[in-house]
């Protein structure tokens, strides 16, 4: 388990408010074996992965569908959509992504979803070097994604959008820009 | 004396006659013829000359007839004597006078002559005996000598066979002792096995004792085991209890860490206002964690005990199915142990039937030996006097040798005294010289 402590906090202490600063909260899971972090706001909720049905004629990307109270989710595999050794969406859990459109239910396998965690500017790091691919995974498979590294825990964990990410995937998927898109 | 004189006499008066003849032949001639014819003196001379010759040859006439006729006599005597010195007895001398002394010579001679004759004659028919029985003794002895020849040989072959028979008894008699030697040895055997096979009994008989004692440990420590493993199933069942709870923990760990990101998530999404219910969402967050680590704990202590629970499982069935085994193998073993107790017991009593059986064995095959001894004895006699009937054979042939010997030497003297009698003729035959 991913030890990630966004900032040590005793229980029923309130975390001390740093500066004012803006503030981005991430969800940190785990996918194909490799962690990743996505914006809080993209994510509408998470919940354990109910059983697929597999579409026909889908893309690779897509594991298949998902009932969910009652709605169909489209359930994407994120390792193949990044090019990485992909486990055939094994994962227990499903991030389940906020796009902006309501209609739109779309969501990531994921193997376990850690936590929220607050970032801070300075804890933001540069981008990923091409051939820094922690824990496995092609150098330079990042390349056309070019996403954003943060360090959490020690860790250097990929931030994803999952709008870009899933451009590719879903070719119905409307790039929103929002305000706090990376 | 009186044939003797009648010789003389006759002689004499031969004699006499021829002087008178011889006289008187000349007185005729010589006084006759004379005075016939003597004219002369000389004629007269030559006339008693002639008268004188004429005498002298009447004289020897005369003279010879007379002494011819004695001669005669004397002549054939001597020529009978000289035929019967050349051997022929069957002339008898002719005799003109049996008066005088040549008469009675002649007459002796015959007699001499038939004496010798019939003595001859007797010789030679005795002779004719003699060798005759010389020659029946000699073919009798002959005869013997071959019969006993046979008996010697029989007796010889009885003697070798006797000595056979006493050479195959001593081997049968060395057989006999060898053979009476084993048999004491096996009896002894017999004996020796005997005992070991009562003392393998006992032991069996221990050892069955003990199979039992250990039969009936082995059975308090298979009810121990059974207890035991009792106790380990109710232990496993309690386990598995335990861990289901604590998966049903573990779910709700999980189940509220999602929740408390979903709390999180909505909080976020109520912006300022979510800030105190995002911190609360965490805590409960950490907290789910916190179960979750604990109930992550726990099951990893399931996991070892389980674990050591397999191990002592498995050892206890590994010890039941040694304890099944060897409660097998006892049982097995206490069922051999009777088995070879009762076999053993059986194998005691034949061992000593056959102990028995030796031991009469052993006493006939001593009354063999001793019968073979006696045979034995019986044989070497056997062999003994056939060796003396051999000896006294022997003899017998020697002496019936040396009879024939004396036979022949008879036959010898038979065929001698024959050729000398055969120097005689007694028949009258063609002139024999």
């Amino acid at each position: 388990m991913l030890e990630v402590t966004g900032l040590p906090a005793p229980l029923g202490a309130a975390p001390p408010v740093p500066a004012a600063a803006p503030r981005r909260k991430v969800l940190v899971f785990r996918a194909a074996g490799e962690w990743f972090a996505v914006a809080l706001a993209r994510v509408r909720e998470v919940c354990p992965r109910a059983p697929v049905t597999r579409v026909p004629r889908a893309p690779a990307q897509v594991l298949g569908v998902m009932n969910l109270r009652g709605r169909v989710v489209t359930l994407v595999d994120l390792a193949r959509c990044l090019d990485l050794p992909a486990d055939g969406g094994a994962g227990a859990h499903v991030v389940l992504l906020d796009l902006g459109d309501p209609d739109l239910a779309v969501g990531l396998v994921a193997d376990r979803i850690d936590q929220v965690v607050d970032l801070y500017p300075d804890a933001a790091a540069g981008a990923l070097p091409p051939a820094a691919a922690d824990g496995g995974g092609t150098p330079g498979a990042w390349g056309k994604h070019d996403p954003q590294v943060v360090e959490i825990g020690g860790r250097a964990v990929p931030l994803l959008d999952p709008v870009q990410v899933l451009a590719q995937a879903l070719p119905g998927v409307e790039r929103e820009q929002t305000g706090d898109s990376p | 004396m009186g044939a003797r004189q009648t010789i003389g006499r006759k002689l004499y008066a031969g004699f006499l006659i021829a002087i008178f003849c011889t006289v008187a032949v000349m007185v005729i001639v010589s006084d006759i013829l004379g005075g016939l014819l003597a004219r002369d003196a000389l004629g007269a001379a030559g006339v008693r000359v002639v008268g004188g010759f004429l005498a002298i040859i009447v004289g020897l006439v005369v003279a010879t007839v007379i002494a011819r006729k004695l001669t005669l006599t004397v002549r054939s005597l001597a020529d009978a004597t000289s035929i019967m010195s050349q051997g022929d007895l069957t002339r008898n001398v002719q005799v003109k006078t049996s008066d005088d002394e040549l008469g009675e010579l002649a007459q002796a001679f015959n007699r001499m002559v038939a004496n010798l004759r019939q003595i001859v004659v007797e010789a030679k028919a005795a002779s004719e005996q003699v060798t005759t029985a010389a020659l029946a003794l000699s073919a009798s002895a002959e005869q013997m000598n071959s019969s006993t020849g046979e008996i010697a040989g029989t007796v010889e072959q009885i003697a070798k066979g006797a000595e056979h028979q006493a050479g195959l008894v001593e081997q049968v008699t060395k057989l006999m002792r060898e053979m009476a030697t084993g048999i004491n040895e096996i009896a002894a055997r017999a004996r020796s096995a005997a005992e070991a096979a009562t003392e393998a009994g006992h032991t069996a008989q221990t050892g069955g004792k003990s199979a039992r004692e250990a039969m009936a440990k082995m059975k308090e420590v298979f009810g121990i085991i059974e207890a035991s493993a009792h106790g380990v199933r109710g232990f496993s069942e309690k386990i598995h209890q335990i861990g289901t709870i604590v998966d049903v923990i573990t779910k709700i760990a999980q189940q509220t860490h999602l929740l408390a990101l979903n709390a999180a998530i909505e909080a976020a999404r109520a912006g300022d206002a979510g800030g105190a219910f995002s911190v609360v969402a965490e805590e409960v967050r950490k907290l789910a964690n916190e179960a979750g680590a604990s109930a992550e704990k726990i099951a990893d202590i399931i996991k070892e005990i389980r674990a050591e629970n397999a191990k002592v499982v498995e050892a206890m069935t590994v010890a039941t199915r040694e304890v099944s085994a060897g409660r097998e193998a006892l049982t097995f073993t206490g069922q051999a142990l009777e088995d070879i107790v009762r076999v053993v017991l059986e194998e005691v009593k034949k061992v000593q039937e056959i102990s028995g059986l030796t031991q009469q064995q052993t006493q006939g095959a001593e009354t063999l030996v001793k019968t073979m001894d006696e045979i034995a004895k019986v044989a070497e006699d056997n062999a003994a006097s056939s060796e003396e009937a051999s000896a006294a054979t022997t003899q017998q042939t020697a002496s019936m040798d040396h009879m024939a010997e004396s036979a022949q030497q008879l036959s010898t003297m038979a065929d001698k005294l024959k050729t000398l009698v055969a120097r005689f003729r007694v028949e009258a035959a063609a002139g024999h010289r």
